[in-house]
């Protein structure tokens, strides 16, 4: 396994304990209305902990592999990842900017809005940055 | 990923150089050993870059490591095959 790899299975584990950890309460309550800012604080918190403490012991066992860059392959692998990462945020974004318009908070509504807009005008604009370098 | 058109030789030129190692070639292109498995498997096709590296390393040219099944690309068969 390169250190990329095992580098996403952390931060898979990871997430996904924190994620468990933290909508499991919501889930039970069959409610998205509970939890709090201190618990939304420290699943964020725990996830970083967590991953630091997984890459610091990979680095002291494997210390050859955690010095390596990652390599083509990795990076392809990567930007597939995050495409398929992409959609799902969008995906959860658009129900938030739903939501938030149902409820009439045009302060979440704007902010969310705001944040699809200007996703794609700098993937729109790095793009086309990159073909006019490349021509 | 998926299996790709690009067939090689790299088992066998590994061989024939002192039985080179995945791991000592991984480190003369730059690369990590599982990419060189995996282009050994026919799981990833290298960049050009790469490619020519490799060669390089073996000191033969481009078309002794690599070569194209275009017949195993069906995407491509499928758009030659398309009436102009």
């Amino acid at each position: 396994m390169t250190f990329k790899q095992v580098s996403s299975w952390i931060a898979l584990i990871a997430m996904t304990w924190v994620a468990v950890g933290y909508f499991l309460p919501l889930f039970k309550a069959r409610s998205l209305d509970g939890g709090a800012t201190a618990a939304i604080f420290g699943a964020m918190i725990m996830f970083v902990v967590i991953v630091v403490i997984g890459h610091v012991v990979v680095a002291i066992f494997a210390p050859k592999s955690a010095d390596g860059e990652a390599d083509e392959r990795d990076k392809r692998i990567a930007l597939y990842g995050e495409r398929a990462g992409s959609y799902a945020l969008g995906a959860f974004v658009l129900a938030g900017l739903a939501l938030a318009l149902i409820d009439g908070d045009m302060r979440m509504a704007n902010l969310l809005f705001l944040g699809l807009v200007g996703s794609e005008i700098i993937k729109n604009g790095w793009q086309l940055a990159l073909y006019r370098r490349d021509s | 990923m998926a299996s790709t058109s690009i067939r090689n030789q790299i088992r066998l030129l590994r061989f024939q150089h002192g039985e080179m190692t995945q791991g000592q070639l991984a480190e003369r292109i730059g690369v990590t050993r599982q990419t060189i498995a995996a282009i050994e498997k026919c799981k990833y096709a290298p960049s050009l870059e790469a490619a020519f590296r490799i060669a390089a390393v073996f000191d033969v040219p481009l078309d002794r490591v690599f070569e194209y099944e275009s017949a195993d690309d069906r995407d491509f068969q499928k758009r030659r095959q398309k009436p102009v």
